[in-house]
């Protein structure tokens, strides 16, 4: 009986405890036994691919580690700073500075070598192995550990650098289509538990959150294009010393950038040897005067309001154009011109007069109409929207001004947009930068979404096709005809605005030539800009469009583009090119006009300092050619 | 009046209860109820690890799928910076290759509007000629000719030859 009693207390007992511990301790005894074994892990997934139009890797992420002590960890700090010094190939007293240091204020994270690659994470781990040390994980030293990292990486190193911009070391996008596609590409952290036995082997695991699938992004941007288009504009600005150039490729029909190219550059891998400056995609983000191809807008303006008859005569007079405040001499029209030769030659009075004709309110309507004074929406960070005044702010010459390019401020892009909007028929295609975006099985998520707008008739677009063919067979772009081709486009060469001196600087030219090509259904439009050549001829015709020949000679053919003509360019000396630098106005009275181009160039100034140097103001200008002329 | 009746007080050495005695059956049944069960808990231990052993199993081999998809895209990176224009190109020029550009490219397409610039004609190879088969006389005796003008060549030739041996002996 007794027994029984006892067998009966003692399970009796057990079964309180059970009771007890089961219910009462539940949740502490279940913390404590997950603390145990369980683990929680951050792991950021890697940033997304970024691809170029034929789905080339132009920017990817790559699995790093990175190496950090715990100085708790390190009983000899000298001595263990010396191995460590050896091993990553440093100074052992910066080594042991830094650890005890941490240890002096109680850190356990000291960064030693962030973002080592496979190659040099094998090679630590042999050189810093103690044989003795027991120690689950690598390296096998006392008190160092590795940690997972990503790594940014850029293939083609400088290819489209201010197009790509870079991420820092945060892996947050600093700069190009790694900044303005910061939240697609960005990798998600994703936190997830591991339970461990004894040995610390991961015997279960899983996520606490969803893992999305991290978002690739491809370009319109060929990266062969863009190396041709880089290479051809390194060689323009280093052969005419020029400070800068820009150079945008589009295809007109699509309103897809085939290629955007700066120079300087910069090589996103070293991101940190170079300063902001560089870093900035002065196609999208500058503007600047953009003088003689702005009389694209002006004629198409004339023709497409009937203001004009392009096939008619423009009487330039003796060559004088009276506006208020001061008077317009122009060598190239001294009598009468056809519309097409003006074009072709350049004339500013031909294209005031045409302005003139169409009226300041529909001249503003036109210049909105092809984009300016609007971004255009690429997908781009810091994109300017340039400087177009409404007509209530204008003054008396502003008008003739902006009929020739001045008092009006333009990015590349812009431009190469209203060139686009004339080799499409009229119409007007949003230049773009991405082609889609997908994931990494290549699933497409997202398509942008492009506007077209007809800006003016296919008639008024094709007479002005003829136009700026006629400028690059006898006008100031004989330069840009290219072999096996036909070519059409706009010289210009606009003098710039100095901040300095706070007027414009007679020393100091913007000089471009934008065109396309064929001359019947464009392939491609192409924009160079040269900022402030300083050797030789400085004007478009001789400096920008070399560039364009030497661009679309190359890519034409990439583009499966059928050779539609059998001329081959002549090699043409300076004399035999009509210069389209203006003469200096024979009596330049201050005017409103001066006042109101130096205001536009201090308001960009003011929105932004770094490109208020690209500012031009009123057009007068002196070439060796007219210095002969008054000569003799 | 209730009359009790008290039954006659039985001596319990008398009394027996038979028992039964217990059928083997039972006792084949609790043993085969013990071996399922603790077979059962052996069975659950067993696949309790296995399950464990799998997870680890599956732990290591997802490590591994991270790092050969980290290769991979190792691997990717490196094929893109050989693949880069400027690498190719320097490859390109040490093989002695040349660029195609439309300044390479002869083009037939029907002449557009032509300029000054398009005055000079295209060297344009249009047929492959072959030149007519000579006459076997004619073949022979202009290898004659050839002969004797090379045996007139010679002489003199080897009269030089002579003379600079000679000087160069007398010296």
């Amino acid at each position: 009986m007794l027994v029984v009693i006892f067998f009966g207390l003692w399970i009796g007992g057990i079964g309180v405890r059970l009771v007890y511990l089961q219910i009462n301790q539940h949740d502490a005894l279940l913390s404590r036994a997950l603390d145990q074994r369980r683990e929680t892990v951050k792991e950021k997934q890697l940033r997304g691919t970024i691809y170029d139009r034929s789905n080339r890797a132009l920017a990817m992420s790559i699995r790093v580690k990175s190496l950090y002590a715990d100085p708790a960890e390190i009983t000899d700090i000298d001595s263990a700073a010396r191995e460590i010094a050896k091993a990553l190939k440093t100074k052992p007293a910066e080594i042991a500075a830094k650890l005890k240091d941490a240890r002096e204020n109680k850190r356990r994270y000291v960064m030693l070598a962030p973002k080592l690659e496979d190659d040099a994470v094998q090679r630590v781990n042999e050189v810093l192995e103690s044989k003795d040390l027991r120690k689950s994980d690598l390296p096998k030293f006392a008190g160092l550990h590795w940690t997972d990292d990503q790594k940014r990486s850029y293939p083609y190193n400088t290819l489209a650098a201010s197009v790509l911009g870079f991420s820092n070391s945060e892996d947050v996008g600093s700069a190009g289509v790694e900044q303005s596609q910061e939240e697609t590409l960005r990798g998600a952290v994703i936190k997830s538990w591991q339970d461990r036995d004894r040995l610390g082997r991961v015997y279960g695991e899983s996520e606490t959150e969803d893992r999305e699938p991290p978002k690739d992004v491809q370009l319109t941007i060929s990266h062969s294009i863009q190396y041709k288009v880089e290479e051809a504009l390194e060689n323009g600005v280093k052969k005419a010393n020029a400070k800068s150039g820009m150079a945008v490729v589009l295809d007109p029909r699509t309103g897809e950038i085939l290629a955007m190219a700066n120079y300087p550059t910069f090589d996103p891998n070293r991101f940190r040897e170079f300063t902001a400056e560089q870093f900035i995609n002065r196609s999208v983000h500058d503007s600047y005067s953009p003088g003689s191809v702005f009389k694209l807008v002006t004629y198409s303006a004339g023709v497409n309001e009937g203001a004009i008859n392009p096939d008619g005569f423009v009487d330039c007079g003796n060559g004088r154009l009276r506006i208020p405040g001061r008077e317009i001499v122009d060598h190239h029209c001294t009598q009468g011109l056809s519309y097409v030769d003006a074009m072709a030659v350049s004339s500013n009075i031909a294209a005031m007069k045409t302005a003139t004709a169409v009226g300041r309110d529909k001249f503003h309507f036109y210049a909105q109409r092809f984009g300016f004074g609007t971004p255009t929406g690429v997908e781009l960070p810091g994109e300017t929207t340039g400087i177009l005044r409404a007509p209530n702010s204008w003054n008396g010459d502003s008008l003739a001004s902006l009929a020739i390019g001045y008092e009006i401020g333009v990015s590349v892009l812009q431009m190469a947009t209203a060139f686009a909007t004339i080799a499409n028929d009229g119409i007007r295609v949003q230049p773009h930068i991405i082609k889609e975006i997908k994931q990494a099985d290549g699933t497409v998520i997202a398509t942008p979404e492009v506007r077209k707008t007809q800006v003016v008739t296919p008639e008024t677009a094709r007479v002005l096709k003829r136009m700026l063919r006629q400028v690059v067979l006898t006008g100031t772009g004989k330069r840009a005809q290219l072999n096996g081709y036909t070519s059409a486009g706009k010289t210009g060469t606009a003098w710039k605005y100095d901040a300095k001196l706070k007027k414009i600087n007679q020393e100091k030219y913007v000089s471009s030539f934008i065109g396309f090509a064929p001359f019947e259904n464009s392939g491609v439009v192409i924009a160079v800009v040269l900022d402030e050549p300083r050797v030789g001829a400085r004007d478009g015709g001789q400096v920008s469009a070399p560039i364009f020949q030497e661009i679309a000679e190359q890519i034409l053919p990439e583009l499966n583009v059928i050779p539609d003509a059998s001329i081959k360019p002549g090699v043409f000396t300076a004399a035999e090119i009509p210069s389209e630098i203006e003469p200096i106005p024979s009596k330049v009275k201050p005017g409103d006009g001066e006042k109101a181009a130096v205001t536009a160039g201090k308001k960009d100034e003011l929105k932004n300092p770094k490109t208020a140097a690209l500012k031009s103001d009123e057009p007068k200008s002196k070439t060796p050619d007219d210095k002969r002329k008054k000569k003799t | 009046m209730k009359r009790n009746y008290q039954p006659k007080k039985m001596s319990r050495d008398n009394v027996r209860r038979e028992s039964e005695p217990l059928s083997w059956k039972y006792f084949l049944v609790t043993i085969a109820s013990g071996a399922v069960l603790v077979g059962g808990f052996f069975v659950a231990a067993r696949t309790h690890f296995a399950s464990i052993n799998y997870c680890i199993k599956n732990s290591e081999l997802k490590k591994q799928l991270g790092e050969l998809e980290a290769e991979k895209r190792r691997l990717i990176l490196s094929k893109e910076i050989a693949l880069a224009p400027a690498e190719i190109k320097k490859a390109a020029r040490k093989l002695g290759l040349v660029e195609i550009s439309a300044m390479n490219i002869e083009t037939f397409g029907a002449p557009q509007t032509r300029t000054d610039a398009d005055t000079r004609p295209l060297v344009i190879k249009t047929v492959d000629t072959k030149p007519v088969e000579k006459p076997r006389a004619v073949v022979a005796a202009e290898s004659q000719e050839r002969k004797a003008e090379k045996s007139v060549k010679q002489a003199p030739e080897a009269a030089g030859s002579r003379e600079r041996r000679v000087s160069k002996t007398g010296k």
